[in-house]
């Protein structure tokens, strides 16, 4: 038998209330994040009532049958109604989305930069420079400027600042560069452990130099990884005259620091994989509610894609970790993640329907339908060229399917790529995932067997498990094939009456879909 | 043999007679033909905490009189207030619980002085209240009485009467305790169980204890891991932490994939369809994770092997035994072995396993009731209350202290004979590194289980 029992915190320190006998309309959900919502109703007095409603705290709900856990999660809202109250709780996802994040973990975006003058830095002249930061940092001396160390010095800065009260500090940096300037010049990247906000309102402190390279008089190019000390809010492209002070006279462009392949890390290690994300979330959650997430990431795996760009600005965790799922991972074809969060409130970040389970039911109620609504068996690609100007690549059909529908349902399909092979590859998945309608469906069942034909109770089912349908006529359909087995994506239970209601996922995209989403995804 | 119907309604104070059991006049008579009592069904709800069987509505009608038409208005004010005290007791307020009684013409098992009895939760579901008046209500003024009142409430659907209780001896925590009662009972009956000896002491070194409880002895399964060493799969002697036979099965991962244990063989109820299985682990290492799965050999030999749902063992920072339940299985045959995989996510550390319990949860008097934290107190009996007659919910307590608990502790059984075992681990010496709760020196903890089932039935006799 199932029981209902509140506690006074995620702990269990004391049990408030058992509603077991008492609660009536019970549900409980859950969904791809886990633990959903919990509803009931219990009938009270109205002392009794006020009683619950003033609760200190946030109050740990656990459902259980037989020593398992059903559900978990923290009763939020309590509403007072005549008869008693109306409660509903919800999983401990909500957790996710309690504090914002704000982080810079890699970039390589150089709209970011900007030109620092000497409310920055005494040193900066951006006047005696030409700047230019269109894929690339540039900075060449003008023709005519003055140029020198002599106080006041004179230096042409390219700078960066992570966010403002960000929880992250610059860790490393890659780039090539290209140095052309005789000697006496030089070139310097210099990080800063501080930095005034706002940007240009004061003086910041002193830089470190990181990296350095003095003018020849030829054209010197390189590349380098640098691992910055780990207080470095700030960094600085900065190009000089190492000399006492001179007019330049050479021709703006002669002589020029170029820096291109750049990329900024808050981390040390070579890549930026999502797990490395979602530890430092949980970590971050934990740290501020330490009773509604739990510090254990041993349920994070990671999905070895190299996250380029990653810059996270007053996002609830829940929503970086919805864009991190959408990403993939390496394995070919791509396979779709999920995160979420059920037992011990411990988050998950895991490939999708990787802990699910088998289930077998036998439907006694199914109902079919379809609609054209989704339905593109005919596609073409709209890519750039290097000019930023559309091109639409030639169009793919499907003749069977335009045949058995009587009809050409034509889609544009937008793809951030100037290679027309690679837009071609798109379309061609984006037409093999909507040729076939797939039917919408609802199932009744109400027994839960696995596939030795034990029975389990209902509300075992959870979302991210795969129903077969056992009692479906042999295939005499396409659609009926996409019905008969499905992946679930949200369960409601209703334990006054044991039932249950599956909502079926939608259809899985494509492997060269979840590609395309992936290459193109650029997460900021 | 009860001459009479006997039927009253009442607080414990205040009374409603409908029938006095000896045939006698009172002033809330029976209209012939106007009621009989509801058989109560099995609950639909899975939800716990009032026993299987569903909640009944009552309906009868009465000629309420009185010695004057004033004092039959005043009684039938008194009936209503009884029905309004019992929802108001049902919602939570503090008033007594309003009792059925009932006892039916002929019957042996109760009498005028032992009546069946079931608590009344208040008005029907919709009704806008337990007490209507006829049309005819006006005539109280020229006959005394007022005829036809309509009495409608709900109320729990088993007849409960007698109470049998009985104790064990004294049995050693994780051993199989038996309480033998006079007979079995005609359904599931709710049961109240006491523990003797169960301890908190300073220190918080004892571990809340975790019950297992069932009517049948097959129900429930007890075995030392070490008996199914093979591989790397060791048994290792770990008697200083009074491991059950002396030794434990310790799992040295030599790589991290998954490595099966012996199948040990079961002898379990022929009808167990669903399986708790409960382990006492320890996990020896701060960086290595285990994951431990359940396996059951079902059907007739060499049969087919059933997998359960992995259980996840984290690296401890301070590593202890502690009892979980790590699976519920559902089977569709008779398991004759169940053996554990065992994985770890590092070829490093160990994992240390000492008992296997399995208890048959389809038999719906197996329950497995897990004790929260409780406050430090001396030895005292731990005391699962089913509060049919008197509670809305059941309640643990040790001590008279009411303690947490983690399941429904509303026990019921049918059979004569009750079967349980208490799993706790650490001591009374600062020790929570023993696997079986045991005093100073080296006594293990022996409780004495005591079962009272309040005998109950679905037909009033």
């Amino acid at each position: 038998m199932i029981s209902i029992l509140v506690f006074s915190d995620s702990g269990k320190t004391q049990l408030l209330y058992d509603f077991s006998n008492q609660a009536q309309d019970v549900t409980f959900s859950t969904n791809e994040h886990g633990f959903a919502v919990l509803s009931f109703f219990v009938p009270l007095s109205f002392i009794e009532s006020f009683k619950v409603y003033n609760r200190a705290g946030l109050p740990h709900v656990h459902i259980s049958d037989r020593g398992t856990t059903c559900w978990e999660g923290r009763l939020e809202d309590v509403s007072i109604v005549n008869g008693g109250v109306r409660l509903a709780a919800f999983g401990y996802q909500r957790a996710m989305g309690d504090v914002p994040y704000t982080a810079m973990w890699s970039t390589s975006s150089y709209a970011d930069w900007f030109v620092m003058d000497n409310r920055m830095s005494a040193e900066s002249n951006p006047d005696q420079f030409s700047f230019d930061n269109n894929n690339r940092l540039y900075i060449s001396p003008q023709e005519g400027s003055t140029q020198g160390v002599t106080a006041p010095a004179r230096g042409g800065r390219w700078g960066f600042v992570t966010p403002h009260s960000g929880l992250r500090n610059i860790s490393a940096i890659t780039f090539s560069y290209e140095f052309s300037a005789p000697s006496n010049w030089r070139g310097a990247l210099q990080s800063w452990g501080s930095v005034y906000y706002p940007v240009g309102g004061s003086v910041w402190g002193s830089p470190t130099t990181e990296w350095t390279v003095s003018g020849s008089g030829t054209l010197q190019t390189g590349g380098t990884t640098l691992s910055i000390a780990g207080t470095a809010v700030g960094l600085n492209y900065l190009l000089y005259y190492n000399a006492g002070t001179a007019i330049y006279g050479s021709a703006t462009g002669t002589d020029y620091l170029k820096i291109t392949n750049l990329r900024l890390k808050s981390t040390t290690s070579g890549s930026v994989f999502a797990d490395e994300i979602v530890d430092n979330l949980i970590a971050y959650v934990n740290g501020i509610n330490s009773d509604q997430i739990s510090a254990r990431a041993t349920l994070v795996e990671s999905p070895g894609v190299d996250l380029i760009e990653a810059v996270y600005l007053d996002l609830p965790p829940s929503e970086i970790l919805n864009e991190l799922i959408q990403v993939g991972d390496n394995e070919d074809p791509p396979r779709q993640w999920e995160w979420g969060v059920y037992e011990d409130r411990q988050l998950f970040f895991r490939p999708r329907g990787s802990a699910g389970r088998s289930w077998y039911v036998d439907a006694s109620l199914v109902e079919v339908n379809r609609s054209l609504d989704e339905l593109e068996n005919s596609v073409y690609s709209v890519y750039s060229d290097e000019s930023g100007r559309d091109l639409r690549g030639g169009v793919r059909s499907d003749a069977p399917s335009i045949a058995r529908y009587g009809v050409t349902r034509r889609r544009g399909l937008s793809v951030n790529t100037t290679s027309s092979a690679t837009a071609t590859t798109y379309a061609l998945a984006r037409l093999d995932d909507r040729k076939d309608i797939t039917p919408r469906s609802s199932v009744i069942f109400d027994r839960l067997y696995d596939s030795t034909g034990g029975l389990w109770p209902l509300w075992m089912c959870r979302s991210g498990d795969t129903i077969t349908i056992r009692n479906l006529p042999p295939s005499i359909s396409t659609a009926l094939d996409k019905i008969r087995t499905f992946r679930v994506a949200e369960t409601e239970y209703n334990a006054n009456d044991n039932t249950l209601n599956v909502t079926p996922e939608a259809p899985i995209p494509s492997l060269q879909t979840v590609d395309a989403r992936r290459n193109t995804w650029r997460i900021k | 043999m009860a001459t009479n119907q006997y039927l009253t309604i009442s607080d414990g104070t205040t009374s409603v007679t409908i029938a006095d059991g000896a045939g006698g006049a009172t002033n809330y008579r029976l209209l012939r033909g106007t009621w009989a009592p509801q058989v109560a069904g099995l609950r639909r709800s899975q939800l716990g905490g009032a026993g299987q069987y569903d909640d009944v509505i009552e309906e009868m009608q009465l000629i309420v009189s009185g010695t004057t038409s004033e004092a039959a208005l005043t009684n039938v004010q008194t009936l209503n207030v009884l029905m309004e005290q019992a929802e108001l007791w049902y919602r939570g307020d503090p008033v007594s619980p309003v009792l059925l009684s009932y006892s039916p013409r002929g019957a042996s098992t109760s009498g005028t002085a032992s009546p069946l009895q079931a608590v009344i939760l208040g008005r029907a579901d919709g009704d806008s209240s337990a007490v209507t008046l006829p049309d005819v209500f006006e005539d109280v003024g020229q006959f005394k009485y007022v005829a036809n009142v309509t009495v409608r409430f709900k109320r729990r659907g088993l007849w409960l009467h007698a109470t049998d209780a009985a104790s064990s001896s004294a049995t050693t925590n994780g051993d199989l305790a038996t309480i033998i009662l006079a007979a079995a009972a005609n359904a599931q009956c709710p049961t109240e169980l006491s523990l003797s000896n169960i301890f908190s002491d300073t220190g918080a070194t004892i571990m809340p204890p975790t019950i297992c409880i069932t009517d049948f002895a097959s129900d429930i399964w007890i075995r030392d891991a070490e008996a199914l060493a093979t591989g790397s799969f060791a048994g290792t002697a770990d008697s200083a932490n009074y491991a059950r036979g002396g030794s434990v099965l310790r799992y040295t991962p030599p790589d991290t994939d998954g490595r099966q244990t012996l199948g040990g063989t079961i002898s379990i109820t022929a009808s167990a369809r669903n399986i708790a299985v409960l382990i006492n682990y320890r996990n020896n290492s701060t960086t290595t994770n285990f994951t431990v799965t359940p396996v059951m050999t079902c059907g007739t030999a060499p049969g087919y092997s059933v997998s359960g749902n992995p259980f996840y063992i984290e690296a401890a920072a301070t590593a202890y035994p502690q009892w979980r339940v790590i699976d519920v299985m559902g089977l569709v045959s008779t398991p004759y072995t169940v053996s554990l995989l065992v994985q770890a996510d590092a070829a490093t550390g160990s994992l240390d396993i000492d008992t296997i319990v399995l208890v048959n949860v389809s038999n719906p008097a197996s329950a497995i009731v897990q004790i929260g934290s409780y406050p430090t107190i001396d030895a005292g009996t731990l005391t699962l209350y089913h509060n049919a007659l008197s509670g809305r919910n059941p309640t643990v307590a040790v001590a008279g202290i009411p303690m947490p608990y983690y399941s429904n502790p509303y026990l019921t059984s049918r059979a004569g004979r009750l079967y349980g075992v208490v799993l706790q681990t650490g001591s009374r010496t600062d020790n929570l590194n023993n696997w079986r709760a045991h005093d100073v020196g080296s006594d293990l903890y022996s409780n004495t289980w005591t079962a009272t089932r309040t005998n109950g039935y679905l037909v009033p006799r």
